[in-house]
């Protein structure tokens, strides 16, 4: 059991020899900086996606072309391409979503030499308007994927990467499921590292191993301790040691709202439209990012989570800088307190910053709870 | 330490009271129940002003707040109530204005509801969804088409579509239609306060340089908050007469003047007199890309779509923003760049060290990038700033 | 002809006097509260020296953080000129400068005549700064002089993962309760100096020769820290703390002779 579990985290601490190695095998990478890119349509081309994440080593020359007032994510990713770490890409796609990684877009481009550099617009505006741009929108990734890769993408590829999308989103779902239970089977670190281990493998490899995972978890004999049950909620967690400072305090965390967790494969794309639309349709509506659209609908999402999974409180892990979910904080946090739900707000930074503090915050908030 | 801007011009002076105007007129408004709403700069206002809808601006009334040394306390009010310090200052303060008293003419009017485009910078919308929180009123999003490379022809049809449910939405919010021939008065004025504002940046090629950076902080306040009116019409030919004459008497802002600068970002609005200390060193700002945006050529005939041109904004990213700011810094004769890193403006200020890179690269033109914020003031050190300053132009020599 | 540089930092103040191009005596002395009486006395300090009075120098140019407070200077440069100029004169390959002084620390780049092209600088934060080695020498009760020696001993650098200097503090005082041997903490706070000052500094995109100047660059260990994130050698002069009140003596010659 513990090596199923493992095998996750490993993918995660080994992607970037990964890479390099389906490299050597022929095939190509790209890597996304969101959710919000439509996937399948990369998948479809015969492309492995990869999801960009910080690193876990000191950030040294994001400095020459990047203020500080920027996240730590976007400084670690950016670094780590000065550094080399990813110069297997053959291509990396930005999409509009924040200031900075919009700002990202042209630095990247003009300090790093990744052969495709693309940018994709998921909108703001909720209107039927908005809903026909985006679908053009996509078509557009497509049709520029196409031309730079001289081949066509065809929607009979497109049909099978969204059934093995989907596939992959419904095992993963299932994974989560088994976390509503008073004793769930995995922990939140591991949850973590079976979310963005999705997102840096090949579709298909991964789902075998949730499928494993779910044939054989009823059999761990080292399920987790349990604790205060820990909503947490953010962005990408690409260092899990937040993470595990709160399941070390006495929490054990039950489900979340993050780009690397739930708002990643909760919703699935609709078979019965025609593919590229089923595509665009499904990451037009899908659980929002605080990127682009008003909290109102992710708070539903949020208190359908809390309810389901039978929450205690809601950590909020908002990196510093992170003007979209700040923004939005506020209101999520006033609306969770009018709930009764005792929520703890920690801003991060990158992997080198003040822990101690932090843990002295966490482990105050669970006594208050337990 | 904070100063006061030296103008030269005398159309500098009306602008106090044309903003105080603007924006004590928008309080009227609601007393008589007009529809009043809240915008950004480069919305398409021209449509609002056309359903006489009184329109005020957050953005520029956070500079009034600055200027003033009014912001502090609202930004502190926004903070406590959770708002993170890191956000972005116009924001924090105008949120705050909102919840506190002794905001300056009386606050901003209260929305009917709310109109934002996506265009620069994504804070706008986060910024005005909790506005519509605040005042519980509807949000209109326009999503501007980001354009990276060209502007094409699903670009402006987007945007002409979008156009095309504002209306509809307006409509409905004020229980009014929209006058075509209105519309096409209006937006004939706007075209023509472009053009003039046009003109008046173009003179500003000249050597010496009539008008300052100083001074067109302030007239720039008609621009961005009343194209269509025939109050900014008449106030830039006031300001193009006077800048013509300037011009044909080789008046220029300095006794000497030793160097043209361009100055990038907005500005410090608690202390615009900054541009004071560098005419010390005979550097006058010929250039300012931030102010230089607002005009927007019409077609009266062609409302719609010349609306969309107008406001689709082509400088993202650096190739379009950086190829611009190439081509005017040779236009205007600029020998040295200030670049202000506004921790408040992501959207300005990432790409600035990029840029300082390209105009060095293609130009040979040094920059010096000071660190700061545009209207939140608390961090500010004089000394610090100056002494950047003085080692830059000791640099330029 | 003798002209004179006088240099007023937050802690130290410093004078120097040039005969024609050679600097002939020189005083460094801390700052007291008082920026005017602190630069009289440095001034008559090294005017004694010398031998001469004040009406013997044919001009004098102030730099530093009080150099407005110097009444008797003919005119005041920002340290980023001093410090170019300075280094220059002592090493005409350089083509960057770095300075970490006592509250800021400043990185400047040269082009092959000498002249300033470009500067970063950070005033905002002691991280990088010699206050964040002061603060550290206390806490770990050991006496600042002795932390460059101390630190070359070390063959097993600490960690210090905090930016802030408070938080570092702190993090310095957990080692050493558990019993982290102090020569390597020490090699740890000079690997985080290094760290902030060489982030700072690549924004004028560091090349060789790279001079460091000013009161930390007496300290071998952060320039060893640094030579290894730079990757080659950094010159050092004698008297490091000194190089801005030369730049500026020089800067004084330059404008009594640009009169003719």
């Amino acid at each position: 059991m513990p090596t199923l579990i493992k095998a996750f985290e490993d993918l995660v601490s080994n992607r970037h020899d990964n890479a390099i190695k389906w490299k050597n095998m022929g095939k190509s990478v790209f890597g996304y900086f969101c959710t919000y890119v439509p996937e399948e349509i990369i998948h479809a081309a015969g492309i492995i996606p990869v999801r960009m994440m910080g690193g876990s080593d000191d950030i040294t020359l994001a400095d020459v072309h990047l203020p500080s007032y920027v996240c730590s994510f976007a400084r670690s990713c950016y670094d780590q391409g000065l550094k080399g770490v990813y110069s297997y890409l053959d291509g990396v796609i930005f999409p509009c979503t924040c200031d900075t990684i919009i700002a990202l877009y042209s630095i990247w481009k003009a300090d790093i030499k990744t052969p495709y550099v693309g940018f994709v617009d998921p909108l703001c505006a909720k209107t039927e308007t908005a809903k026909k741009y985006f679908r053009e929108e996509v078509a557009r990734f497509k049709e520029s994927l196409e031309s730079f890769l001289g081949g066509e993408i065809s929607d009979t590829s497109l049909q099978k990467s969204i059934e093995i999308y989907n596939a992959n989103r419904r095992l993963l779902k299932e994974v989560y499921e088994l976390r509503r239970s008073s004793h769930p089977p995995i922990s939140g670190v591991e949850a973590l590292d079976i979310v963005k281990s999705s997102m840096l493998t090949p579709k298909e490899e991964h789902s075998r191993l949730l499928e494993n995972l779910l044939n054989k978890i009823s059999e761990r004999d080292d399920p987790p301790e349990s604790g205060v049950r820990i909503l947490v909620s953010g962005s990408v967690i690409y260092d899990p040691e937040i993470l595990r400072m709160i399941e070390n305090s006495g929490g054990l965390i039950v489900t979340d709202d993050l780009c690397t967790g739930t708002r990643y494969f909760w919703d699935l794309v609709n078979t019965n439209l025609p593919p590229l639309t089923g595509i665009a349709d499904r990451y037009y509506e899908r659980i929002p990012c605080p990127c682009n659209y008003s909290p109102e609908r992710r708070l539903e999402h949020i208190l359908s989570l809390i309810r389901d999974y039978n929450v205690e409180a809601v950590v909020f892990t908002l990196q510093k800088f992170c003007d979209p979910h700040l923004f939005d904080y506020p209101f999520i946090g006033e609306s969770l307190k009018e709930a009764e739900i005792s929520t703890l707000l920690l801003e991060t930074e990158h992997v080198s910053s003040p822990l101690g503090p932090l843990k002295t915050r966490i482990e105050a908030f669970l006594e208050t709870i337990q | 330490m904070t100063e006061r801007a030296k103008k030269s011009l005398e159309a500098s002076k009306e602008v106090f009271k044309l903003a105080s105007e603007h924006y004590l007129g928008a309080h009227e408004a609601k007393k008589q129940d007009k529809p009043v709403t809240w915008m950004t700069g480069y919305d398409p206002v021209e449509l609002l002003y056309a359903m006489d809808v009184a329109v005020v601006y957050p953005e520029n009334y956070s500079a009034l707040c600055a200027v003033t040394q009014l912001a502090p306390k609202f930004i502190e009010k926004c903070e406590r109530l959770g708002y993170s310090s890191n956000l972005c200052s116009y924001a924090r303060n105008t949120i705050g204005t909102t919840f506190e008293e002794g905001a300056p003419l009386g606050g901003l009017a209260p929305p009917d509801f709310l109109v934002v485009a996506r265009k620069f910078c994504k804070t706008h919308i986060k910024w005005w969804q909790v506005l519509s929180r605040r005042f519980n009123c509807p949000l209109f999003v326009i999503d501007s088409p980001y354009v990276t490379g060209g502007v094409e022809d699903y670009h402006i049809d987007h945007y002409v579509s979008q156009l095309e449910d504002l209306i509809d939405f307006l409509e409905e919010q004020t229980g009014r239609k929209l006058d075509y021939d209105k519309l096409a008065e209006v937006v004939k004025l706007s075209d023509r306060a472009s053009e003039l504002w046009d003109e008046v940046m173009a003179m500003r090629r000249n050597v010496p340089c009539p008008v300052g950076a100083s001074d067109i902080l302030s007239c720039m306040f008609a621009i961005v908050t009343l194209p269509g009116t025939k109050t900014a019409v008449e106030f830039y030919e006031r300001l193009r007469d006077e800048v013509k004459e300037r011009v044909k008497n080789k008046i220029g802002v300095v006794p000497e003047e030793k160097h043209r600068l361009l100055w990038d970002n907005i500005v410090l609005w608690y202390n615009v007199g900054l541009s004071n200390y560098f005419q010390k060193f005979g550097a006058v700002f010929v250039l300012e890309p931030y102010t230089m945006v607002w005009s927007g050529r019409l077609d009266p005939s062609n409302p719609l779509e010349s609306l969309a041109r107008k406001y689709l904004f082509a400088f993202i990213g650096l190739k379009n923003r950086g190829d611009a700011m190439v081509e005017l810094c040779k236009l205007y004769k600029v020998d040295g760049a200030v670049m202000h890193s506004n921790r408040s403006c992501k959207f300005l200020s990432l790409l600035e060290y990029e840029l300082k890179d390209l105009l060095m690269e293609k130009l040979g033109i040094p920059s010096l990038i000071i660190e700061g914020d545009h209207c939140d003031g608390r961090a500010y050190s004089d000394a610090q700033i100056k002494m950047r300053i003085q080692a830059f132009m000791e640099m330029l020599g | 002809m003798y002209t004179a540089g006088i240099d007023i930092g937050a802690l130290t103040a410093k004078s120097l006097i040039l005969e024609d191009e050679r600097p002939l005596a020189f005083t460094i002395i801390p700052s007291g509260s008082n920026s005017k009486e602190t630069a009289e006395k440095v001034m008559e300090a090294t005017l004694s020296k010398a031998g001469l009075s004040q009406g013997d120098v044919a001009f004098t140019v102030a730099t530093g953080y009080g150099r407005v407070n110097v009444p008797f200077a003919d005119k005041q440069v920002t340290e980023i000129s001093c410090h170019a100029k300075g280094a220059y004169s002592l090493f005409p390959m350089v083509r960057t400068v770095i300075d970490i002084g006592g509250q800021d620390s400043k990185a400047i780049k040269i082009g092959k005549d000498g002249r300033v092209m470009d500067f970063a600088m950070n005033d905002r934060c002691a991280a990088g700064t010699g206050r964040f080695l002061e603060v550290m020498a206390k806490a770990l009760e050991v006496r600042l002089e002795d932390f460059g020696e101390l630190s070359l001993q070390s063959k097993n650098k600490a960690k210090i993962s905090n930016i802030c200097t408070v938080f570092a503090e702190s993090e310095v005082i957990s080692r050493i309760s558990e019993g982290a041997p102090k020569i390597d903490i020490i090699a740890g706070i000079h690997d985080a100096i290094a760290n902030r000052v060489f982030g700072m500094a690549s924004r004028v995109k560091i090349e060789k020769d790279l001079v460091m100047t000013g009161g930390v660059a007496k300290n071998r260990g952060v320039i060893k820290a640094l030579e290894e994130k730079v990757g080659f050698k950094i010159l050092v002069s004698e008297e490091p703390q000194i190089v801005g009140a030369l730049g500026a003596a020089i800067i004084a010659r330059e404008m009594v002779l640009k009169q003719f």
